[in-house]
């Protein structure tokens, strides 16, 4: 539901970019998202067309690259790879510990953006 | 043939949301107000446990109230009864508060004699998670009817909050819920959770979740209740 508000950061960001960069067009944008984001990625592509009409951005291809939730443990340094499905837990599968890290799965940028 | 660059931008979306919250956490630190930021879905009591809240802490604490929904002012009605002060935000359709949104309703509310504000946000276990507001602590109620299951379905909001609440406590003899479940699904997602069972309806438990909060606003305020 708040892939609207998400994507209009992004063609924001877009267009900012694209104004510095001196571009004529935009041609493709990528993001990276953590596997922890709720989000809908064939809604996020609906959004992105929509925000960017009348845009330097219009009809540019957005790809996004989903980031694996990983956690690392303090205690045994053994490193937990769990999908989002799988339920994504704080806590070591090897020893139960909760004094743990996130490696990755929380992030949301825009990685690069094409330009003509 | 025209050329295609590529410029790597490397920019977090929520990077502009979440400058504008720090800056937000700053200005209430220094004006010590505590603001919380309570999240739940729609219909798990986060008015008659508010209720409850500003009746145990108003005597300690000059306490303010922001009510953000999509449309509608019958929750800050509600609240305006306890006598504490109150406005109503209307996001007109948006699922969530951000920032920007909650700085404004604090400038409206006006918090120079305010120790302790509570945001109600809208009702929603999905959206509100995503964007920092500022608050000094988030906090969330999940409900006996709503199953125990919930922190294995939603799990960024219990990874964001400070605080569960967990509610309707008077009813668990109809429902299959699991106390004990929920607990090991919610420390899953976040060990340093607190977690509050309570009856919003009843009283039961209210204290110790007030003991929580009191305990939070005196840390972040730096002084001691009234």
């Amino acid at each position: 539901m708040h892939e609207m508000a998400i994507m209009e950061t992004v063609v924001d960001i877009v267009v900012e970019q694209a104004k510095l960069a001196d571009a004529k067009k935009v041609t493709g944008v990528k993001l990276r998202i953590g596997e922890l984001r709720d989000i809908i990625d064939s809604l996020m592509e609906k959004c992105f067309c929509f925000m960017a009409r009348n845009t330097v951005a219009d009809e540019a291809r957005l790809e996004i690259e989903k980031v694996p939730f990983v956690i690392k443990c303090n205690q045994c340094s053994c490193e937990c790879h769990e999908h989002i499905s799988n339920y994504a837990s704080m806590i070591c599968k090897n020893c139960k510990s909760s004094d743990i890290r996130m490696i990755s799965g929380n992030e949301f940028f825009i990685e690069e953006i094409e330009l003509i | 043939m025209e050329a295609f660059r590529v410029i790597e931008v490397k920019q977090s979306i929520f990077e502009n949301n979440d400058r504008k919250a720090d800056e937000l956490r700053k200005e209430l630190k220094q004006k010590k107000n505590f603001l919380l930021n309570l999240m739940s879905s729609p219909g798990a009591g986060k008015t008659t446990t508010l209720t409850k809240t500003i009746a145990n802490l108003k005597d300690e604490f000059r306490i303010g109230v922001m009510e953000a929904d999509i449309d509608s002012d019958v929750d800050a009605q509600i609240i305006a009864l306890t006598g504490v002060k109150t406005i109503q935000l209307h996001t007109g359709g948006m699922c969530h508060l951000d920032a920007d949104m909650t700085k404004q309703g604090l400038d409206n509310l006006g918090i120079d004699d305010v120790d302790l504000t509570i945001l109600e946000n809208v009702g929603n276990l999905v959206c509100p998670a995503e964007f920092d507001t500022g608050a000094s602590k988030n906090a969330m109620i999940l409900s006996v009817p709503e199953g125990h299951d919930k922190p294995l379905k939603y799990p960024l909001i219990f990874t964001v909050c400070d605080a569960l609440i967990i509610n309707k406590i008077d009813v668990l003899p109809y429902f299959d819920f699991n106390l004990e479940k929920v607990k090991e699904y919610a420390y899953m997602r976040n060990p340093d959770l607190k977690i509050f069972p309570v009856s919003a309806k009843t009283g039961e438990g209210i204290e110790k979740w007030c003991d929580w909060l009191r305990s939070q606003v005196i840390d972040w305020n730096g002084f001691t209740a009234r």
